[in-house]
């Protein structure tokens, strides 16, 4: 089976900051990192393999740099990287970023498994998983938290629902989405480090995608973001001061007050 | 030049800030009566709380005039009591002595000007993010303080005072080694500036002027010190600089305000490698080739035994290392963690290069190992070697319900590399003939491995504890150190006895009644 995972460079979270003025993420000089959720997407996608046979490509769509990513993801276990970058990609939304990432998986051809992190730490959408299944015309199956499998040719797996878990079981190919429960995904040995420094990854532009160049990048996408702020901080904020009996006492009287108690 | 000439400070115009009262102290202070060590005081008169160097040296005054002991207060992070304020009547807080770092070079090396209240987490995120002053223009390449004493809300102050040093000391040595310069309160309240390389004990001494200029003799003996990381007593041989007298002697000589440390340039690029072991034997075997392989030079050589893996697969879900503990190989059973410099591509292939002889030279598997490039896989590594520590006061706070009285027994020997495996089996014969239950893990390139001994009634407490004076024996034996890196403070003054012959302590007392002849400092501090 041909599994293809989607990994995603995101700025580090822990180090990024907000510039105050801007109301915009100051990403000069963070570091990048591989999208936390995406590596159990490639664990995910390496056990299946390790159980069912087959062979697991590595996707990532940015700039050269996000080549980093995708070497992760070979150090983790992935047999081949792949790297979509071309000017013509710049600026896409979700929708661009899924249509040419599902170009991608149309022209590798035999691919039956699509696996992705649910969703990017930068972005937060969760929205290029489904838009690839969309694209592909594939059924897809979101949330996947406990008892991944292929079984007869079909995908088998738990997923986390607003009304409590479902069973599922959905014909390939297809497309998957992870949560962070689902496995626990390995660091890499010192051998696969340095393997995966090693790989040569392969980068695709626009030209070898055959999709419509009108979907890429800014042009193709219909997204526009119009503003980007900070919300305004939410009410007032009360210390009590005193002894913890003075302090219970006012908390008392101010709950009383706000009619919350 | 063997002269220490302390200057008056400047009067103080302004009263500096304190808080006075026992029972004021005692209700809302106690922060100040305690530090990571289980002692606690029952309460002090003062706590000074200086915001210079010359207040600092006010407060010293005031102790000394009142004829009362004054302990010295950083970060409280130590774990030996010496902060702990037993037998002192105030307390000097050293935490409002901070200041914007200043960067310099000078001589072709880079230093960092502190105060003694500014923590190494502050000086790292300040040297990281450029936020310190740089009075002669910013350095050209990116520069760290090196020492990685664990607890980073470590006071600088403290980890001069103590000799702090980390996994990182097996390349970079210990605190000692990056002090250019210190500013002193001395124990009757004067300001002593010391440059390294200006004042050293020719002719076998110091020559301290008193503030009626009179002078006093301060004999520097020659100490047998061990050849390993060691922090136990004062750093005495002859012809040493004045600034070593200072660094590690635990506030007994004088209270360092602020101070001049070197700094190194970060290296450019690193291999984090944790490498599973089948044993104890084996992981003394890859740090021994390590070690004398040419090209290998890390930077730290850490060791997590067979029994301290095993305590923390023990340990379920929503413990701090769980992913970690998850991700253990199954046939892991010990753990060596490396940290490699590279410089290029063409270095990492050649440290892959010594690695792999150095692993296929002690049987191990390159395939059953951890390894990684970046600040992530630092921390998730680090993650494991610390929930060990952190297991085990978990497992301790659960039978103390039971046991009031019991504690963790915790060793801090270190012995020449080369005499390590023969300390180990020491460790192991004399834990498993008293049936204790145990775990070992640390510094394993330094020759410096922590027991943690936890007892699980009182009689295996003092079972422990016998075994641990046993165990110290055992290291003088082989050449090592009573106390490596946790200092002696309160708790390990019957390991000087064991460290030093009756000569040689009586040489530390001489020095602490030359400068400090009313006993104003820590009092009760390394000596009763």
């Amino acid at each position: 089976m041909h599994i293809v995972v989607c990994v995603k460079q995101v700025p580090d979270t822990t180090e990024v900051r907000i510039d105050r003025e801007r109301g915009t993420l100051v990403r000069e000089g963070v570091p990048s990192v591989l999208n936390p959720l995406d590596a159990h997407a490639v664990e995910a996608a390496v056990r299946l393999r390790e159980r069912a046979g087959g062979r697991v490509s590595a996707l990532s769509m940015g700039p050269p740099q996000a080549e980093a990513s995708v070497r992760e993801a070979l150090a983790r276990g992935a047999d081949r990287g792949l790297l979509l970058t071309d000017r013509r990609f710049a600026g896409a939304d979700t929708w661009s970023t899924s249509y040419t990432l599902a170009c991608a998986v149309r022209r590798m051809g035999d691919v039956e498994l699509v696996v992705c992190g649910k969703q990017a730490i930068d972005g937060d959408t969760a929205q290029v998983g489904p838009g690839i299944a969309a694209h592909l015309g594939w059924p897809q199956v979101t949330f996947a938290r406990r008892a991944l499998s292929v079984e007869e040719g079909r995908l088998c797996t738990e997923r986390m629902t607003d009304h409590g878990d479902e069973t599922v079981r959905c014909p390939l190919p297809a497309v998957l989405t992870v949560l962070k429960d689902l496995n626990v995904p390995r660091l890499p040995s010192l051998v696969s480090q340095m393997r995966a420094r090693r790989c040569a990854i392969e980068t695709w532009g626009a030209d070898e995608l055959e999709g419509d160049p009108a979907e890429y990048g800014l042009d193709g996408s219909p997204t526009r973001v119009v503003r980007v702020f900070t919300p305004p901080p939410r009410g007032e904020c009360v210390f009590l001061e005193g002894g913890p009996e003075e302090a219970a006492a006012e908390l008392a009287e101010l709950l009383r007050e706000r009619h919350l108690a | 030049m063997n002269e220490l000439r302390p200057r008056r400070a400047a009067a103080d115009p302004v009263e500096h800030r304190r808080v006075s009262g026992r029972d004021r102290i005692r209700r809302s202070y106690t922060q100040y009566l305690q530090d990571e060590s289980r002692m606690a005081a029952g309460g002090v008169e003062i706590i000074h709380f200086p915001t210079t160097a010359q207040e600092a040296a006010a407060a010293v005054r005031h102790a000394r005039q009142a004829g009362h002991g004054l302990a010295v207060s950083g970060g409280r992070t130590g774990i030996t009591g010496a902060a702990v304020p037993l037998g002192a009547e105030e307390v000097l807080s050293l935490e409002f002595l901070t200041y914007k770092p200043e960067v310099r070079h000078r001589d072709d090396r880079w230093t960092v000007r502190v105060g003694a209240g500014t923590t190494l987490q502050q000086l790292a995120d300040a040297l990281d993010h450029g936020l310190c002053e740089y009075p002669g223009g910013r350095p050209d390449r990116p520069l760290f303080y090196p020492v990685d004493a664990t607890e980073m809300s470590a006071h600088l102050g403290g980890t001069i005072a103590t000799d702090a040093s980390g996994a990182r000391t097996l390349h970079y040595g210990p605190t000692r080694q990056w002090v250019e310069w210190l500013r002193v309160v001395t124990p009757d309240g004067r300001l002593l500036e010391l440059r390294r390389g200006e004042v050293t004990a020719d002719g076998g001494a110091f020559t301290c002027v008193r503030e009626d200029g009179a002078t006093v003799e301060v004999p520097v003996a020659d100490l047998p010190l061990p050849r390993t990381k060691h922090t136990a007593g004062y750093y005495l041989k002859p012809g040493m600089d004045a600034v070593d007298l200072f660094v590690g002697s635990e506030g007994t000589l004088g209270v360092i305000v602020e101070a001049e440390l070197r700094l190194a340039e970060k290296p450019a690029n690193r291999l984090y490698l944790t490498q599973f072991v089948p044993d104890a034997a084996a992981a003394v075997g890859l740090t021994a080739a390590c070690r004398a392989h040419p090209a290998l030079d890390p930077l730290a050589l850490e060791y997590i035994g067979p029994r301290a893996l095993a305590l923390l697969r023990s340990k379920g879900r929503g413990t701090p290392a769980y992913m970690e503990v998850a991700r253990l190989p199954e046939h892991a059973a010990a753990a060596v963690y490396l940290e490699l410099p590279f410089t290029d591509e063409a270095g990492l292939d050649e440290l892959y290069g010594a690695l792999r002889e150095a692993l296929e030279a002690t049987d191990l598997d390159a395939e059953q190992n951890w390894a990684g490039f970046g600040e992530k896989d630092l921390e998730e590594m680090k993650r494991l070697r610390h929930a060990v520590p952190e297991a085990v006061n978990a497992i301790i706070g659960q039978r103390k319900a039971e046991v009031p009285e019991l504690h963790k027994v915790g060793t801090d020997m270190a012995v020449p590399p080369e005499r390590l495996g023969e300390m180990m089996e020491v460790y192991r014969r004399g834990l498993e003939e008293r049936g204790l239950d145990y775990v070992i893990f640390g510094h394993i390139g330094d020759g410096h491995l922590h027991v943690n001994i936890l007892p699980r009634t009182a009689e295996e407490l003092r079972t422990a504890e016998a075994l641990y004076e046993e165990f110290a024996r055992a290291a003088v034996r082989l050449g090592g150190s009573v106390a490596a890196e946790h200092g002696i403070g309160r708790i390990k003054k019957p390991f000087l006895a064991i460290q030093y012959a009756p000569e040689h302590l009586e040489a530390m007392r001489a020095v602490k009644r030359a400068l400090d002849p009313e006993g104003t400092l820590n009092p009760g501090v390394l000596f009763d």
